[in-house]
C-alpha cells in the first residue's frame, strides 16, 4: 500500500489507530467527569 | 523589505498585542499571573499543551531524520501523537484538582505540597531550572538563527530581536499571553506544515509515486529501521524513541503546568481530543516531507535544512513567509513557556520560598517579572557566545526532565504510598542515570535510550524509596484525603447535601 513494505503499513496504521482508540475511550469513559466540576 | 520579512513584522505585532491585552485583562496576584485565574478551556489548553512541548525540533530535527533515516524518524512521531492525550488521560484532571485542593501555583510547588518536603522543592527546583535554562537556551539560538535566515541580518541582532519579542509578551502578560500565544503558534504551525506537506506531495507526484522515488534511491529508507537498517532488532532503542515524547511529556514542568491552568478539571476530556486530531494532522508531516526532501532537494549537505528548502523550492515566495511565521512559531510558543517557567521556580520556588518569605503577592509577581528579564538576560548572553550543539542540548534537557519528573507527576496523583524519600529518590536516580547515560553514549553501547533507561530506574527508586520508608515517612492523612477528592469522580458536594438533608429531616417534629 502506497509503496511501503508490508511492516511499515502495519506499524504506520496500528499505532495512530490505537491512539484514535485511546482518546475515544478515554472521552466516553469520562462522561461523568463533570459531576465533580462543581465542587472546583 | 520582501513579503516573508512582512509576514514576520505582522507576527511579531501581533504576539506582542496579545500580551498587551494579556496584561489588562489579568489580575494582579499570582495565580492570574502564573496560571492565568485558572480559566482555560480545552482548545486553549490543548494547544498550548501540544505547541509548547513542540519545538523548533519539529521543523529542524524532525525533517533532518526523516531525510537521513527515513521511516525509522517515524518511531519518534508515533509516540507523540499520543502524547497530549496521555498526559491529560494520566494526571491532566487529577493534578488540576489536586494542586487546587492544596492552593498550588507552581509545578514544583506542588511537589513540595503533594509530598510534604522543601527538600523536594529545593531538588526539583535545582533539578527543572538547570533543564529548562539549557532548553531555553537552545530555543533562544534556533529563533535567532531562523530570523537571520529569513531576514539576512547578522545572527546577533536577529536573536536580540527574537528574544525581544518573546520577553516582551511573556513579561507583560504572564501565562494568559503564553497559552493565548501558543494557542495561536499552535494554528500556525498546523497551516504551515500542511502547506508545505501538500505542496511536496504535489511536487513528487503523489504519496506512492514519492515512495517509489524514494524506493529508487535507497529501498532501506521505506522500512522502520534506518537508512543502513541499523536500528533492526535494536527494541531498546526503538521503545526509547516512542517514549520521549509520549511518557516523557509528563515530567516536562513547563508542560504539566497546563493541567493547572484549566477552567475546570474535566477540560481535560475535551482537550485530550483536540490534542490527539491536532497531533495527527501535524505531527507526521515534517518527518515526511524531511523524506521527500531527498527527491525534491537531494544531497543536502546540512539535512536540519530539509523542510526549509523543500519550502523555498515548492512554494510560492509569499507562502514562505507563513512558514518561516510557523517555524518561529514553533520556536517561540516553546521558549515562551520556558522562559515563563523558568522564572517562576526562580522567583517563587526559590527565592520567594527559601530566601524572601514574608513577601506579599505583589511582590511575587514583580520578583517574578523582574527574573523572566534576568533569565532572558542570561540566556541571551550565553546564546551569544553559541554552545557547540544546539541540538544535543535541547534533547539533553528534555530527557533530563522527562526521566527526573514524570513518575513524581505520575506518582503523585495515582499512588498512595509515593512519599517524600521516594520522590527524592526517583528525581536524582532517574536525572543521575540519563546524564550518564546521554554524556557517556551508552545507549550505543548498551542499545538502550537514555530516557527508557532514566525513566526505568526513577520508577523504580520510587517504589522502592517509598515502600522502603512508610513507616519512618508515611503520608499524611490529609494528602491521603486530598488524593481521594482529586482522584473522585462524584460531587462530594452533592452527596453532603443530601447527607445534610437526611440530618435535617431526622430534626423535624413528628407528623410534620
Amino acid at each position: 500500500m502506497f509503496g511501503l513494505p508490508g511492516f511499515t503499513v502495519l506499524v504506520m496504521t496500528v499505532i495512530p489507530l490505537f491512539w484514535i482508540i485511546y482518546t475515544a475511550g478515554f472521552y466516553f469513559m469520562t462522561r461523568d467527569w463533570a459531576n465533580a466540576d462543581e465542587e472546583d | 523589505m520582501n513579503i516573508a520579512v512582512a509576514f514576520l513584522i505582522i507576527y511579531f505585532l501581533a504576539m506582542i498585542l496579545i500580551g498587551i491585552w494579556a496584561m489588562k485583562k489579568s489580575g494582579n496576584d499570582s495565580e492570574d499571573f502564573l496560571l492565568a485565574g485558572r480559566s482555560l478551556g480545552p482548545a486553549v489548553t490543548a494547544l498550548r499543551l501540544q505547541s509548547s512541548s513542540m519545538s523548533g525540533y519539529m521543523f529542524a530535527g524532525a525533517g533532518s531524520l526523516g531525510y537521513s533515516s527515513g521511516y525509522f524518524g517515524m518511531w519518534y512521531a508515533l509516540g507523540d501523537l499520543g502524547g497530549g492525550v496521555l498526559n491529560l488521560s494520566i494526571i491532566g484532571r487529577r493534578m488540576r484538582k489536586l494542586t487546587k485542593i492544596l492552593g498550588s501555583i507552581s509545578s514544583i510547588e506542588y511537589l513540595e505540597n503533594r509530598y510534604q518536603s522543601s527538600a523536594v522543592r529545593m531538588v526539583a527546583s535545582i533539578l527543572a531550572l538547570g533543564g529548562l535554562f539549557l532548553y531555553l537556551m537552545s530555543q533562544f539560538i534556533a529563533g535567532g538563527a531562523g530570523l537571520a535566515s529569513v531576514t539576512g541580518i547578522s545572527f546577533d541582532i536577529a536573536l536580540v530581536i527574537a528574544v525581544a519579542v518573546i520577553v516582551s509578551y511573556t513579561f507583560l502578560g504572564g501565562y494568559l499571553a503564553v497559552a493565548y500565544t501558543d494557542f495561536v503558534q499552535a494554528i500556525i504551525m498546523l497551516i504551515g506544515m500542511v502547506w508545505i506537506l501538500i505542496a511536496t506531495l504535489q511536487a513528487v507526484g503523489g504519496l506512492t509515486a514519492g515512495h517509489q522515488q524514494i524506493e529508487a534511491i535507497n529501498p532501506n529508507l521505506l522500512t522502520m529501521f534506518g537508512a543502513d537498517l541499523e536500528y533492526q532488532n535494536q527494541w531498546g532503542l526503538i521503545i526509547g524513541a516512542l517514549l520521549i515524547f509520549s511518557i516523557g511529556y509528563m515530567g516536562w514542568p513547563h508542560v504539566v503546568v497546563s493541567h493547572m491552568a484549566m477552567k475546570k478539571p474535566s477540560v481535560s476530556r475535551m482537550a485530550g481530543v483536540y490534542s490527539t486530531a491536532f497531533n495527527l494532522l501535524f505531527i507526521p508531516a515534517p518527518y515526511l516531507v524531511g523524506l521527500l526532501a531527498l527527491i525534491v532537494v537531494p544531497n543536502l549537505a546540512a539535512p536540519e535544512q530539509a523542510i526549509f528548502e523543500v519550502a523555498k523550492t515548492v512554494l510560492p515566495s509569499f507562502a514562505v513567509g507563513i512558514v518561516m511565521a510557523a517555524v518561529m512559531a514553533a520556536i517561540m510558543s516553546t521558549a515562551d513557556a520556558l522562559l515563563l517557567q523558568a522564572s517562576t521556580i526562580a522567583s517563587r520556588d526559590l527565592v520567594g520560598r527559601f530566601f524572601l518569605k514574608e513577601v506579599s503577592e505583589n511582590t511575587l509577581v514583580k520578583v517574578s517579572r523582574i527574573t523572566v528579564l534576568v533569565m532572558a538576560l542570561g540566556g541571551l548572553t550565553m546564546a551569544l557566545l553559541q554552545p557547540p550543539s544546539v541540538l544535543f542540548l535541547a534533547t539533553f534537557a528534555a530527557t533530563v526532565l522527562g526521566a527526573a519528573f514524570a513518575p513524581a507527576y505520575i506518582c503523585a496523583v495515582w499512588w498512595r504510598k509515593a512519599n517524600k524519600v521516594g520522590a527524592l529518590a526517583s528525581m536524582l536516580v532517574g536525572s543521575s542515570v540519563s546524564v550518564v547515560w546521554k554524556l557517556g553514549d551508552l545507549g550505543a553501547v548498551t542499545g538502550l535510550d537514555p530516557m527508557l533507561i532514566g525513566i526505568v530506574c526513577s520508577t523504580v527508586a520510587m517504589i522502592v524509596g517509598s515502600l522502603l520508608t512508610q513507616k519512618s515517612h508515611p503520608v499524611s492523612a490529609h494528602i491521603l484525603d486530598a488524593i481521594d477528592s482529586a482522584a473522585s469522580v462524584t460531587s462530594t458536594r452533592s452527596t453532603r447535601d443530601v447527607k445534610e438533608d437526611i440530618d435535617l429531616s431526622a430534626q423535624m417534629p413528628e407528623g410534620g
